[in-house]
């Protein structure tokens, strides 16, 4: 590796290694929605701010963090706005016409796809995005590659004022290797706008001369793509495979695993995909007799190069989808098992394996939610309170932790499709459902602030009643507790505007509005019963707000500042055994004993004491009390 | 696989500390000039699901273990351990946790762990069973078990030479708790050299 001035040695995490990349780049300016598997790009650039003086934040929604970054953009800075691809979808508008106007700066927006949906609902490629909106895609081929990769996305914004679609995946988000860190040669923080509202207001006449100008800029665009440093032929033979994006270093490592490797292979790395780099392809299928295209997920390359060859006249077979899976992640032995297919050759790995029968007899170990998380208390008041108001339930659930409601024993999670779905799917239920049934929508407050504004605007025009729960813990806690709107203080602990729920709601007419603590269980299920009665008798919105730090968040800054937990214990005598609290109400920290009597661990137990209310054999005790620290941590 | 790697597979349960764990044989491997290339599956650890980091020392490219080419599984919790025996082959060392966390769901039926044992002996597996917990609340707080299992993985012997002891020791004894978590260390590593000299019976052969 090239060693310079100013140079540090650090083994970092993928998209640490994006955000160094970008700070190397000379970034202004940064927004995001927290999002699996592109947090950490954002998190680490708040850590990197103070020191080089670009702006950064988390923005409501990833449609406002990609026009917050487009418009720095406009205003000649550097920026970048990082999302996962399905907040992609949510920013789809202003992207689009981002390559119609172009910008002064440059602009990088970052797509964390998912392939294999390690937490994610679907698996979309957004590759298809740079294809249908003539924006550049590119991709590193290795994780060690992803710094100096995210640098050339800026160095190709910048040159052709044009933005460009930096796409990793989880996997090369969330793998950590060494990189070598520069300081950035400048920065610049402050902008302006040159008034040309030819160039960046849309209207209709302005938007049909910006389209000839973008599939002008589109062919230049694909002229310098054409000797991207990032894309290389590697050996000769007249059998080509072309490893795209990421897919790169698994052919590499699945060559050695066949130890093909100089036997007749031809190998094209590309990472500048998109628009297609026409003249490496042909020096590239020069003289080979067949071709296999590796890329994980959908036949993005496959199809382009395709509809290329066909209108070059090559006349050889060429192979994608039909030898590399098209669902989930490419592991290494899947690309073995499509590569020794392919090549008539028998596969190494499958006589290694030793059996796993034993497989069956494990059970599973889903993510759950937390011991103490408030989301338990709100599930079962919110289900003894509608049972109670005779009200038959559609739970439409929504993103967040609080989708692990969709485990037994609480199984609340009927619909659960996208961010703020639950209230916008309760607008369609709230107007086909009869006899007793009700749409409940339950969402998080960083979720309401993304999406669920619009969705409670439209139940309150449209007259649809529902029970809408905004669960608020204060944080975005699925994404690892980042502040929002709501939160009342930024990234670095500063105080920041707070927008308090309950008013929000009250302002844009909801009449009954409820605020309850889900670690009182008795008191949660009768707010919720009023609430659930309310909706039932007046047939109108109601919302009810349980109010209650994310556990994890709080029970991290008790352990860091070394304030002692409460702890609470089963009294034995009084256990009948019945496994209430660990069957029906589920919490990770009650155990069962052989006897099927209840056990408290107490390296798990964060002493919320809502097993106190749950028993109905007042077997659960106080041992160590909350102190006053740590009250006032919640 | 170029046999200039070295692959090791880290599993357990979330909460377990195996992200330190991996982060500590980065640190390591940054120190002494070893390439390294480490990669973090989980959904959602921290609500308690189970978590596997591949670890591929030498010079691969892509961070996935292929499965039936770990030469270390280091298990912290026993079923977790079995979950991911598809990564072994009979060459592989596996290093496990006899300690099992019962998964946070209601009427589960759990494996026994005779049940596993017996298993992993016919099936030829290579494995050394460590009372991890133990051990870490000997060294002063449960929380070292990671440290506890390093000190195992140290001492199997299976590292590359510049990842010596002492490399480690340097890394473990700046982490908070440096002291305990160095105490757990050693004890891990102690403990693997008296299981395997027979000093201490191992479950395999404590079977009925």
């Amino acid at each position: 590796m090239a060693t310079g001035t100013g140079v540090k040695r650090l083994i970092l995490l993928g998209n640490e290694a994006i955000a160094y990349g970008a700070v190397e780049a000379g970034l202004g300016f940064a927004s995001a929605y927290p999002g699996t598997p592109s947090t950490e790009i954002i998190e680490t650039l708040f850590r990197l701010a103070p020191e080089y003086g670009f702006y950064v934040e988390w923005s409501a929604n990833e449609k406002v963090a990609l026009e917050a970054a487009y418009g720095a953009a406009i205003g000649g800075l550097n920026s970048l706005v990082a999302m996962k691809h399905v907040g992609v979808n949510v920013a789809m508008d202003p992207l689009t016409s981002s390559a119609y106007t172009g910008v002064e700066g440059s602009f990088v927006i970052v797509s964390a796809d998912d392939p294999g949906m390690w937490s994610s609902q679907n698996e979309q490629d957004n590759r298809w995005y740079g294809v249908r909106s003539y924006i550049p895609v590119i991709e590193a081929g290795t994780v060690a590659e992803l710094k100096e990769v995210t640098k050339a996305a800026f160095e190709v914004s910048k040159r052709f004022k044009h933005p460009v679609l930096l796409r990793t995946t989880t996997r090369l988000s969330h793998s950590r290797c060494v990189f070598d860190v520069y300081e950035p040669e400048g920065i610049r923080r402050w902008g302006d706008i040159v008034r040309r509202p030819e160039k960046y207001s849309m209207v209709p006449s302005v938007a049909r001369r910006l389209r000839s100008e973008m599939l002008r800029r589109w062919r230049d665009i694909e002229r310098f793509m054409e000797s991207f440093r990032f894309n290389w032929l590697e050996g000769d033979g007249d059998i080509l495979l072309i490893g795209v994006g990421a897919s790169y270093g698994v052919l590499k490592d699945s060559i050695d695993v066949l130890g093909i490797q100089g036997h007749g292979i031809r190998i094209l790395k590309l990472s500048g995909f998109i628009p297609l780099p026409k003249g490496l392809l042909s020096k590239a299928f020069d003289g080979v007799s067949r071709v296999l295209i590796v890329e994980e997920l959908e036949p993005v390359i496959e199809t382009l190069i395709k509809a290329w060859a066909f209108d070059m006249g090559y006349n050889i077979p060429i192979f994608g989808k039909k030898f590399i899976p098209l669902e989930g992640e490419l592991t290494i032995e899947r690309v073995v098992s499509g590569l020794a297919r392919f090549l008539g050759m028998a596969n190494p790995l499958i006589e290694n394996r030793v059996s796993n029968d034993v497989l069956e007899e494990l059970p599973p170990r889903p993510p759950n939610l937390c011991p103490g998380c408030p989301h338990r208390g709100s599930f079962y008041s919110l289900r003894k309170a509608l049972a109670k108001a005779g009200v038959r339930p559609i739970y439409n659930g929504d993103i967040g932790c609080y989708s692990l409601g969709i485990l037994p024993p609480y199984r609340m999670q009927d619909t659960l499709v996208d961010m703020g779905s639950s209230i916008g799917f309760a607008n369609g239920f709230a107007h086909i459902l009869k006899d007793n049934k009700v749409p409940v929508a339950i969402i998080g407050d960083s979720t309401f602030f993304h999406s669920g504004l619009p969705a409670l605007v439209n139940a309150i025009y449209n007259r649809a009643p529902m029970l809408v729960v905004i669960l608020d813990n204060r944080v975005t806690a699925m994404t690892g507790a980042q502040p929002h709107p709501g939160s009342g203080y930024f990234q670095d602990g500063s105080k920041a505007p707070r927008i308090d729920l309950e008013s929000v709601v009250k302002g844009m007419g909801v009449e009954f509005v409820v605020k309850f603590d889900p670690f009182n269980i008795n008191d949660s299920i009768e707010k919720l019963y009023e609430a659930a009665k309310y909706v039932k008798e007046r047939n109108a919105v109601a919302v009810a707000i349980a109010e209650r730090a994310c556990t994890l968040y709080i029970v991290a800054q008790a352990r860091r500042k070394g304030i002692e937990l409460p702890l609470y214990a089963v009294d034995m005598d009084r256990c009948t055994g019945c496994g209430i609290c660990y069957n029906a109400f589920s919490c990770p920290a009650i155990l069962p004993l052989d006897d099927k009597r209840a056990y408290i661990d107490p390296s798990l137990c964060v002493g919320c004491g809502e097993c106190v209310y749950v028993c109905p054999h007042d077997a659960f005790y106080e041992v160590k009390p909350w102190s006053k620290e740590y009250t006032s941590l919640w | 696989m170029s046999s200039d790697v070295l692959n090791i597979l880290l599993t357990g349960v979330g909460g377990q500390g195996i992200i330190t764990l991996a982060k500590v044989i980065g640190r390591v491997s940054l120190n002494r000039g070893v390439n390294i290339l480490m990669a973090e599956t989980h959904g959602m650890s921290q609500r308690g699901g189970s978590v596997v980091v591949h670890v591929r020392l030498g010079n691969a490219s892509y961070p996935l273990i292929p499965k039936g080419l770990a030469d270390v599984i280091l298990g912290l919790e026993l079923i977790e351990t079995f979950r991911v025996l598809d990564y072994a082959s009979r060459d592989t060392i596996i290093i496990a946790n006899e300690g099992v966390v019962r998964p946070a769901l209601p009427n589960i039926k759990m494996p026994s762990r005779d049940m596993l044992i017996r298993y992993a002996r016919d099936s030829g597996l290579n494995v050394v069973y460590l009372n991890a917990r133990e051990l870490a609340e000997r060294a002063g707080d449960p929380i070292t078990l990671n440290m506890v299992m390093l000190g195992a993985l140290v001492a199997s012997g299976v590292l590359p030479d510049e990842l010596d002891i002492n490399a480690f020791k340097n890394v473990i004894i700046s982490l908070p708790m440096g002291d305990i978590n160095l105490r757990a260390f050693e004890y891990g590593y102690d403990a693997f050299h008296r299981i395997v000299s027979g000093d201490i019976r191992s479950l395999q052969d404590a079977l009925p």
